[in-house]
């Protein structure tokens, strides 16, 4: 039986096709499921062996930025869902607006309590949409399953969003850096942002996600979706 | 009560800083700070109400919010800016959901404004400020300090249908009616509606029936102009000649159509949005355009999927003086940057790859050219356009209605005045693109629920048009009182021809309506009945509350109660008058130029440097890196290289899995058409064409998308005779190559007129959209050199002779010349076809790969070539030319623009076994030297040294002019 994924939709969202077909790809059974069904009880999201929340502009990133409307349905809609699946260590991935959306959620980095945000994906320091054809990702393995076996693995991937520099409160919350910008170290001018992380994982280790797009990249960016998949074969 | 909350960032705003840098340029030097400041109001709530919406106001990581304003008085002057109440806040949808999520079931109504503070300038000029920058009064206002509204829900009252006794009018009385409403309308069409009202149907004409007469129409709907220069017919023509067997479908839909593969047909189309970019709202009225061209796709057929837009602007150089600018004129840098924030504004969030971007100038451009092209993907079974059958739903769907773009067909069909910006605003769409990306994901899935029998979008003169095309030969009934409003303050007429890149009609059958409904609902698009198609041949539109709508539904009749808007025969707008136009070959010939000699090495760097820096091929990826290219996951050639380099064309495997390749490229020039017009549509074809084929794509299977803005011709004989030549020279041009237009546009637009009266014709433009089929990616042929030791060759099949005038080159001079290359297109496509075989033999019959890179030289010509080759690979190359040195020579083979012409490389074994010269005829090429690992150009001339210079030092111009004039 292949791993379940759920990949759920909101207008706006508009990565989810590529996103769906890598899942496949690696051997995942995939549904896009519009946030309508999972609001109405159609679908349940902690019912799936794997979520991943895609790229795009979820319902406009209406509200105070990137993520903020797609995270009030994941806590105030979905959050009982949502937090059965993180206590199951249901693996979650999130790439660019997926990122942005992990993040306002308070999913990754973790918030003081539930579906309190503790970073933001602020705006880049150019104040511009910046979309980088081949951005330089150096990968870390720190345990984290969507990074295994990549340590230093370089990815070149196109990133691509105005919103993507990591400001994090304080005290910073506690993730891993799982890809940095330029080199292992994190170069902040070979970054699209102004921020040298590229991506962040969880202290449990079954939460990550990258602002750039693993999904639009060859073998590499597979493997990441492949360690995603194989983690819950 | 309205209840407010106010919120600033708490760290460094980027985009503060942004616009502050752009103000202070703009003549506020004086200005030293700018601070934005978000106000939200609520009514129905307390304030413990307004607090638990927080969570969808600020982001207490990086704001904070306070219930008072958190702007000091003292630091400057404040100004806020929100939406006019009439006005529905576009939040609206997303917030109420968000407040019911947050447990605010109370709220009734919510708005947000912003606030401004300037620090360093005086009241009046932060009054300036605003208007230029920060408010669109169409829709938008300043709160004046200390006033509140008593409510927040949309107040205003939708005026009464208003009768017009045209059939007694005299003609003066037409024409004062025209200018009064707004119609753009000549004297012809008036005449032929009083007629219809005197004669036909004698009677009292209702402002519906006039306004949806002068849009179905004007030129922008009915293509009068070239209706009756007969190009249309001449187009149409040489397609229908060629017969290309994988065309599915052209001039009949909203776009056209040809075979792929897998059972699936792609289809392309091109937009023009001059008026609202140029004269209006650069960014709105960019976004209309991409809008414009993705619903254009969505509405071919039973509904298809966008994959790709490409963008082109020409502007005055935006480095214009704003003293030299005309009075009532929009900057171009304005036009600019709003084009460009427009481009990723509307294309990012969609998720549709911008696969092109070229910025070009012209000194005339003051209204130039703001063109798109877009292309999307649909079973082939499904693209042929369908047919409403009476008894069918009028079922709109997406955004509600508003009182933006009312009367775009009718604006953007005529020239401009220093006035337009002013007078036409209400004419420009102020577009939503979630909204539009969640009906371009529903619309494909209706359609293969067999939910679609018919769809089409609200572009131009919308619901009018929406409902005529598809109904033209049955008839159709609407109830306007059933459209869902954004703004209520409108005529009724202005429901029916208010104009939206996010609204679609889908024509469903009754038995398939609660199944679509359902859809619809379930990716959050709202969907609404709003009439029928019928069988009595009248286009019908009333206003009327008082019709149940659920009853009506179970036997929906069209119904002639309540107020009439508009009842005409559908016959009537096809009775278009088009009007005389003069046409006359200019007396006035072009001059020829001989550019200043060029001796010494240092000469030709350094004019190869200052050529390289001409804005028209100029590094413009700080424009490119703005747009999501690589969205969709299905792109194999990016146009934008390693260290910028731009390619010539981009390719993408639309079909997920699949190898199946679409290639996509573009020519476009405003110089050429000044001195012969024929001559330079037949290089367009021909240079869109070679970029394809150069990267390995079949000359038998390319399809065109022709755009043509020209000046206003109905005053100027001169520009009727060069637009006639232009379009027979393409025309005939593309029944040599046998490469089909499938799609286009057209705009007779391009003039506008100062406050003293002076006229501004930009140049007549062409630009050729050129798509192809491969049934492999691995087939594509990229452009940076790939090897040190590679030969250099120049195939240039059909070149008769190299000349310089219309170049980039001469350009530079500030001069045109007087004689373009000139091409044998049946000695091209001849070239083409052997080139294509070559490659076949060479690099895909299982024996390796010998051409190794290549590129259709065109704007720039061989040296440009040459040097972006060079620059993306990191290597360099060494030409050799066997005549021996002679500036005028040279100089026309290394900037002579070859349009058509391949530079390719092959590798040194393949290149000595002579073999790949078989297929090929020996005058139609030159073996031009080698790729060399020192990142250097050198060029030798009858075996002695021109010149050699580092790539590295070429950069410099090249890389600077669009940022420096993107930041002027």
């Amino acid at each position: 039986m292949k791993p379940q994924v759920i990949i759920p939709w909101w207008r706006g969202t508009n990565c989810h096709r590529e996103t769906k077909f890598k899942f496949e790809q690696a051997g995942a059974r995939v549904d896009v499921v519009p946030i309508v069904t999972l609001r109405e009880g159609k679908r349940r999201l902690s019912d799936t062996d794997l979520i991943v929340f895609a790229g795009g502009f979820s319902e406009g990133d209406y509200g105070w930025g990137a993520g903020c409307a797609a995270a009030i349905d994941l806590v105030y809609v979905l959050g009982d869902q949502l937090q059965e699946a993180v206590q199951r260590r249901i693996p979650i991935g999130g790439f660019c607006n997926g990122a942005q959306t992990m993040t306002a959620t308070g999913l990754l980095p973790s918030g003081a309590r539930f579906g309190t945000p503790a970073a933001v994906l602020d705006v880049n320091l150019s104040a511009l949409f910046e979309h980088w054809v081949a951005t330089k990702i150096v990968l870390h393995d720190c345990g984290n399953l969507w990074t295994r076996g990549l340590d230093g693995v370089e990815l070149i991937t196109p990133s691509a969003h105005h919103e993507g520099r990591l400001v994090c409160e304080e005290p910073t919350p506690v993730f891993d850096i799982l890809g940095s910008y330029g080199t292992y170290d994190g170069d902040v001018t070979m970054s699209p942002n102004g921020s040298p992380i590229a991506g962040i994982g969880s202290p449990d280790k079954t939460r990550a996600w990258f602002m750039p797009h693993p999904e639009r990249n060859g073998e590499v960016g597979l493997h990441i979706i492949r360690n995603g998949v194989d983690a819950v074969r | 009560m309205i209840q407010r909350y106010y919120k600033v960032r708490k760290f460094d705003d980027p985009d503060a800083l942004a616009q502050l840098r752009l103000i202070q340029r703009f003549g506020f030097p004086e200005l030293r700070e700018l601070r934005f400041e978000q106000v939200l109001r609520t009514e129905g709530t307390d304030e413990a109400g307004v607090r638990k919406l927080l969570p969808y106001f600020c982001n207490p990581v990086n704001e904070q919010a306070a219930v008072a304003s958190l702007l000091n008085p003292d630091c400057g002057p404040i100004r806020e800016v929100s939406y006019r109440r009439a006005m529905a806040e576009r939040q609206l949808e997303t917030i109420m959901h968000c407040a019911n999520a947050l447990g605010v079931s109370e709220l009734v109504y919510a708005r947000f404004a912003t606030r401004y503070q300037f620090t360093g300038v005086d009241n009046r000029q932060a009054d300036e400020i605003i208007a230029r920058f920060f408010c669109n009064t169409t829709t938008q206002q300043v709160m004046a300090p200390g006033t509140e509204w008593d409510t927040l829900i949309p107040q205003g009252e939708l005026g009464d249908v208003e009768h017009i006794d045209i059939a007694q009018m005299t003609d003066e009385q037409l024409l004062e009616l025209s200018k009064t409403r707004k119609l753009k309308m000549d004297l012809a069409p008036l005449q032929a509606l009083q007629h219809f009202f005197k004669v036909e149907e004698p009677g009292v004409a209702r402002d519906g029936d006039i306004h949806a007469y002068a849009a179905l129409t004007s030129n922008h709907c009915a293509h009068t102009t070239w209706e009756a220069l007969g190009l249309m017919k001449r187009l149409k023509r040489a397609t229908a000649r060629i017969n290309h067997g994988r065309v599915l479908s052209a001039y009949v839909d909203n776009a056209g159509g040809f075979l792929f593969y897998g059972g699936q047909a792609i289809c392309i189309k091109g937009e023009t949005h001059i008026h609202p970019t140029f004269f209006g709202d650069p960014f709105c009225g960019t976004m209309t355009e991409f809008g414009g061209l993705l619903r254009d796709i969505m509405g071919m057929g039973q509904g298809g999927r966008p994959i790709l837009t490409s963008t082109i602007l020409a502007t005055v150089d935006p480095k214009l003086p704003w003293e030299k600018l005309p009075k009532g004129f929009t900057h171009p840098l304005l036009v600019l940057q709003g084009n460009i924030r427009g481009t990723h504004g509307w294309n990012n969030p969609s998720g549709i790859p911008t696969g092109w971007s070229q910025y070009l100038v012209h000194p005339n451009n003051f209204k130039g050219v703001a063109l798109g092209q877009a292309m999307g993907i649909l079973p082939a079974k499904r693209v042929k356009k369908g047919t409403p059958r009476p008894g069918s739903f009028i079922v709109l769907a997406g955004d509600d209605t508003g009182n933006d773009g009312v009367g775009g067909a009718t604006a953007s069909s005529t020239s401009a005045t220093f006035e337009t910006s002013l007078i036409d605003a209400a004419s420009v769409q102020h577009g939503e693109p979630i909204m539009q990306q969640a009906l371009m994901e529903v619309t494909p899935i209706l359609r293969d629920h067999d939910c679609i029998e018919a769809v089409n979008d609200c572009g131009a003169a919308g619901l009018t048009s929406s409902c005529y095309d598809l109904a033209q030969k049955i008839g159709c009934w609407i109830n306007l009182a059933w459209v869902p409003l954004k703004c209520f303050a409108m005529r009724k007429w202005e429901i029916l021809l208010s104009e939206s890149q996010q609204r679609m009609v889908y024509c469903i059958r009754p038995e398939k309506l609660e199944e679509a409904l359902a859809i619809f609902r379930t990716y959050g698009v709202k969907a609404t009945v709003i009439g029928v198609f019928t069988h009595n041949k009248r286009f019908q539109a009333v206003y009327d509350r008082d019709v149940n709508q659920a009853t009506w539904q179970t036997n929906p009749q069209a119904v002639m109660t309540g107020e009439v808007v508009a009842n005409l025969p559908c016959s009537l707008f096809k009775r278009v008058p088009l009007p005389r136009i003069e046409v006359r070959e200019p007396t006035e010939k072009p001059q020829p130029f001989t550019p200043p000699a060029l001796s010494t090495a240092q000469d030709w760097a350094n004019a190869i440097r200052q050529h390289l820096g001409h804005y028209n091929v100029a590094d413009q990826s700080a424009a490119a890196q703005q747009f999501d290219g690589t969205v969709g996951g299905e792109c194999k050639l990016h146009y934008l290289g390693q260290r910028n380099m731009p390619d010539e064309l981009s390719a993408r495997t639309p079909v997920l899995g699949k190898p199946w390749t679409i290639g996509a490229a573009v020519s476009v020039n405003q110089f050429g058409s000044q001195i012969d017009p024929a001559a330079f549509g037949r290089l367009m074809v021909a240079q869109a064409g070679a970029k394809l084929v150069a990267a390995g794509f079949n000359p038998a299977n390319v399809f065109l998308c022709a755009n043509v803005m020209s000046p206003e011709v109905r005053d100027h004989p001169e520009n009727a005779w060069r637009l006639v030549q232009l379009v027979e020279g393409y025309a005939g041009a593309t029944e040599v190559t046998r490469w089909p237009v499938i799609s286009g546009k057209e705009s007779g637009s391009c003039t506008c007129f100062g406050p003293d009266g002076t006229r501004y014709d930009a140049p007549l433009t062409l630009s050729i959209y050129a798509v192809s089929p491969m049934p492999h990616h691995h087939r594509l042929i990229t452009k940076p050199f790939a090897h040190p030791g590679d030969h250099l060759v120049l195939f240039h099949p059909g070149l008769e002779q190299i000349h310089l005038g219309g170049s980039v080159y001469f350009d530079s001079f500030g001069q045109l010349g007087n004689a373009l290359p000139i091409l044998d297109l049946k000695e091209f496509r001849r070239g083409m076809s052997r080139y294509h075989r070559l490659l076949r033999q060479l690099n895909w019959s299982g024996n390796g790969t010998a051409i190794t890179a290549r590129s259709a030289v065109s704007e720039g010509g061989l040296i440009r070539r040459v040097f972006e080759q060079a620059l993306g690979s990191g290597l360099g190359c060494s030409l050799q030319f066997n005549f021996h040195q002679s500036g005028d020579e040279l100089a026309s083979w290394l900037f002579g623009e070859l349009h058509g012409s391949i530079l390719f490389t092959i590798k040194p074994q393949a290149f000595q076994q002579a073999t790949w010269t078989q297929g090929l005829q020996r005058r139609d090429y030159t073996v031009l030297g080698q790729v060399t690992q020192e990142p250097n150009l050198t060029v030798n001339c009858g075996g002695t040294n021109v010149f050699s210079t580092p790539i590295n030092g070429l950069t410099a111009n090249w890389s600077q002019t669009f940022r420096e004039a993107l930041a002027a």
